[in-house]
């Protein structure tokens, strides 16, 4: 791991976008704002852009394999040469931006600062900026993965033209892009018009920026809907529900610790793991037993149905339930009617239909760091193709500093930045990809966790 | 990954300095005359000297516009070639200054120059366009262009073939044939390329921390890996068998005597701290320098692997070390726009 700051390093922008989404406007107005930066501008588009005070520079797009025995690391030759060579002047630039062709897969151009230690010291990704014709990306989105590649790699994506279309197209195509890629930030333009703020300096990973976008997005989706704590005897207890509106819900009762949320969320994970494991279909008077086992209640028919549980002991146990027990009126039995001591509704787990997709985790606690690295490259190893970007902010035991970081497929750079401090010790993580799992990526991180 | 010593560095006897001049910018590129009289250094902003042994200021060139890449001296030191950001090559007059050539290299970077041992043939190289010229400035060939951008030329020593590395190949080439003598596939990037004084091998430097020998006869290759980082750094001694190689802070020199340098353990050299720069082995005298990126220079006898005999340490990371022809001088460059020249001693 490098110690240097982020800070010293230049930053770069990648500009992606099919052809016609205005990459060209877009930088013609970088070039021309006064926005007080000295900016190198490696084109590919032949473009006639001449500008003082900054330099641009066409490249022709030399990708080749790195042959480390990393079958995704491609990276472009062409950037390691120019810039190279443009690192070496006594003029410095404040900013380097780099234009990708309409089709391109935005992975060699980022995967460059990963993979040649010269890059990596000396600059430092700032942010990928893709630009989308509002107009004409429905012809790609489905079935061009140039298209999605761009918008899941992204952290800013600007909505451009939005003149050409009716609102209600736009609001479409936003929220079906924020299913690819929630970690974004959106905007609408005409013109590429948008506050050079807003692309440049955006150093890398901004969590806040995340959180602005949806407050719940590092909440890990649940295959479950509710949890709550009960305190229970041993004994038979019963499960009462009414009609509602699906004809099956699975469930799980998992002791815990103690009857307080607590209990509750060191019961999650098991949870999460139990329905994503086999399943126990079980009739209106069968059993449920405590643990781990996920039983699916069947409940054709009209009229109340009642599942006994059998409690082995006295004790404290979490029921986690598919649906909230509000929707079938639903309610656990003893000797009376019982009310949980503490109970939690969790934020559904979207139906993804998009095959590129996201995974956020939001987790107290401080990483071993040795077995986060092992399980990084474990994972890299062998999903890094799939996974297209990851972020993060992480608490390293032992490390007084944030450790923040950000990869591309089967790369990743990471260096602590800020002191804690005061702020509560956290770690914010999210993965964007094709076909993620969820339910393996959540276990695996939390493994990672000191316990 | 090569085996690090474990040795800490130890203090070494100082180079002893003959002279020293400042450019104001990165020093990119650094060649003595043939003579051994002068060396000329460019920086990357333009500005092109002509120093004497004594670090004294001969004569100023203005280079190129954006920049100077590369220079080269022919072979009775007459003339002075020179590559820039402005799409030419130039050909000056050493003694005057005068330019004399403006050669249209074929794009706007000309990175490499470099004239031929015999016979006044002038490469020049920029992006995928390589050239033959004679010194004169009548263009002998225009090769094809190649599949990706040129990243390295040498000439084979006293004789009139060259070498072009790229992205997927490395080839050679005859002053008498518009096409390549031999063109060697290889799905790679190669960052630099030296050719052995016998005329036997090409050693190349690759973006994949791989150095490759590649036997000019047979057109087989031996890749040698274990490197951290990519290598630009190469040396050949003058014997033909030692190859010195950069690419981490050890300085590691494989021996190509007996049935190496396949499967013998390289020899190994550790005084810099980070990561080289620059090495180069002197013409005659089998000593070798060597230069890291924090600014310091070591000559090193290879049979006393234990420590350098001499060292400095100059301002900046090392960009170029040269040995004068022969070997009576040193000179090292920075990227702070330093030129330091060492003198030999009975020592170094």
């Amino acid at each position: 791991m490098n110690t240097e700051t982020a800070s010293e390093r230049i930053p770069v922008t990648v500009l992606t976008g099919f052809l016609g989404s205005g990459k060209t406007t877009l930088l013609n107005r970088i070039l021309t704002e006064n926005h007080g930066k000295r900016i190198a501008v490696i084109e590919n588009e032949f473009g006639e852009v001449g500008v003082d005070n900054e330099l641009i520079v066409n490249a022709e797009e030399e990708i080749f394999e790195m042959n480390n025995g990393c079958i995704c690391c491609t990276v472009r030759g062409d950037l390691i040469r120019i810039l190279g060579n443009l690192m070496k002047r006594r003029d410095r630039f404040d900013h380097i931006m780099i234009e990708t062709t309409g089709l391109a897969d935005p992975a060699p151009v980022a995967q460059t600062f990963f993979v040649d230690d010269e890059m990596r010291d000396r600059m430092a990704l700032d942010g990928i900026v893709t630009l989308v014709d509002t107009k004409h990306i429905w012809q790609h989105i489905d079935d061009s993965d140039e298209a999605k590649e761009q918008v899941a790699f992204a952290d800013v994506i600007l909505l451009n033209k939005i003149d050409l279309v009716p609102p209600g197209e736009v609001d479409k195509l936003e929220a079906r892009i924020r299913e690819m890629n929630p970690a974004a930030k959106i905007y609408r333009t005409q013109d590429a018009s948008i506050g050079m703020d807003k692309i440049l300096g955006l150093g890398g990973f901004n969590l806040d920026r995340a959180l602005q976008v949806d407050p719940m997005f590092l909440e890990p989706e649940y295959p479950f809907e509710w949890g709550g704590v009960y305190q229970m005897t041993a004994g038979r207890h019963e499960f009462v529900m009414q009609d509602g509106p699906d004809p099956e819900m699975s469930l799980v009762v998992i002791p815990v610790a103690s009857a307080d949320y607590q209990g509750l969320e060191g019961a999650q994970l098991g949870a999460v793991l139990s329905f994503s494991g086999e399943k126990k279909s079980v009739r209106p008077g069968e059993t449920i037993e405590t643990g781990y086992d996920l039983h699916v209640l069947t409940l054709e028919g009209a009229g109340e149905k009642r599942f006994p549980i059998a409690v082995p002991a006295d004790g404290a146990y979490a029921l986690f339930t598919e649906h909230h027990p509000e929707e079938f009126a639903a309610a656990l039995h003893g000797s009376g009617a019982l009310e949980a001591a503490v109970s939690k509704a969790y934020k559904p787990d979207h139906e993804h239909d998009e095959e590129v997709s996201s995974v956020g985790l939001s987790v107290p606690g401080d990483l071993n760091e040795r077995k986060l690295n092992a399980w990084l490259r474990d994972l890299l190893m062998n999903k890094g193709p799939d996974i297209f970007r990851m972020k993060g902010v992480l608490s390293i035991a032992g490390e007084t500093r944030r450790f923040v970081f950000q990869g591309v497929h089967m790369l990743f750079d990471g260096r602590p930045d800020r002191e804690w401090g005061a702020e509560p010790r956290h770690n914010s993580f999210i993965f964007i990809g094709r076909n993620l799992d969820r339910a393996a990526l959540t276990e695996g991180f939390m493994r990672c966790l000191v316990r | 990954m090569p085996r690090t010593l474990a040795a800490p560095p130890v203090p070494v006897p100082a180079l002893e300095m003959s002279g020293e001049a400042q450019m104001g910018d990165h020093i990119i590129a650094a060649e003595w005359s043939p003579d051994g009289r002068m060396v000329a250094t460019a920086t990357v902003s333009g500005p092109v000297g002509i120093w004497d042994s004594g670090g004294k200021l001969v004569r100023e060139l203005p280079g190129h516009k954006h920049g100077t890449f590369a220079v080269s001296w022919n072979a009775n030191g007459e003339l002075l070639a020179t590559g820039g950001q402005d799409g030419v090559a130039r050909v000056w007059d050493a003694a005057t200054g005068e330019p004399r050539q403006e050669l249209d290299a074929g794009a706007s970077w000309v990175e490499h120059v470099a004239f031929s041992p015999l016979g006044d043939f002038l490469v020049t190289a920029a992006g995928r366009q390589l050239k033959l010229w004679k010194a004169g400035g009548e263009l002998v060939h225009a090769y094809g262009a190649h599949p990706s951008t040129i990243s390295s030329v040498a000439w084979q020593p006293g004789a009139f073939y060259f070498a072009s590395a790229a992205y997927g190949q490395l080839a050679t080439f005859g002053v008498d044939k518009p096409e390549p003598v031999k063109s060697f596939a290889w799905k790679g990037s190669i960052l630099a390329v030296a050719w052995s004084p016998d005329g036997n091998y090409m050693a190349t430097g690759n973006q994949d921390a791989s150095v490759h020998f590649w036997y000019r006869k047979s057109g087989r290759d031996l890749e040698m890996t274990g490197y951290p980082a990519k290598i630009r750094e190469l040396s050949w001694d003058t014997g033909s068998r030692y190859l010195a190689t950069g690419g981490s802070p050890v300085v590691t020199i494989w021996d190509c005597g007996g049935k190496g340098p396949a499967g013998t353990r390289p020899i190994q050299l550790q005084a810099h701290e980070v990561y080289l720069s620059a090495v180069a082995y002197q013409s005659n005298g089998g000593l070798l320098a060597s230069g890291c990126r924090a600014g310091w220079v070591y000559v090193w006898n290879q049979r006393k692997p234990d420590r350098p005999l001499r060292g400095a340490r100059l301002d900046g990371a090392i960009t170029q070390l040269c040995w004068a022809p022969a070997d009576e001088h040193l000179a090292a460059t920075t990227e702070r726009g330093m030129l330091r020249i060492f003198r030999r001693t009975s020592q170094a």
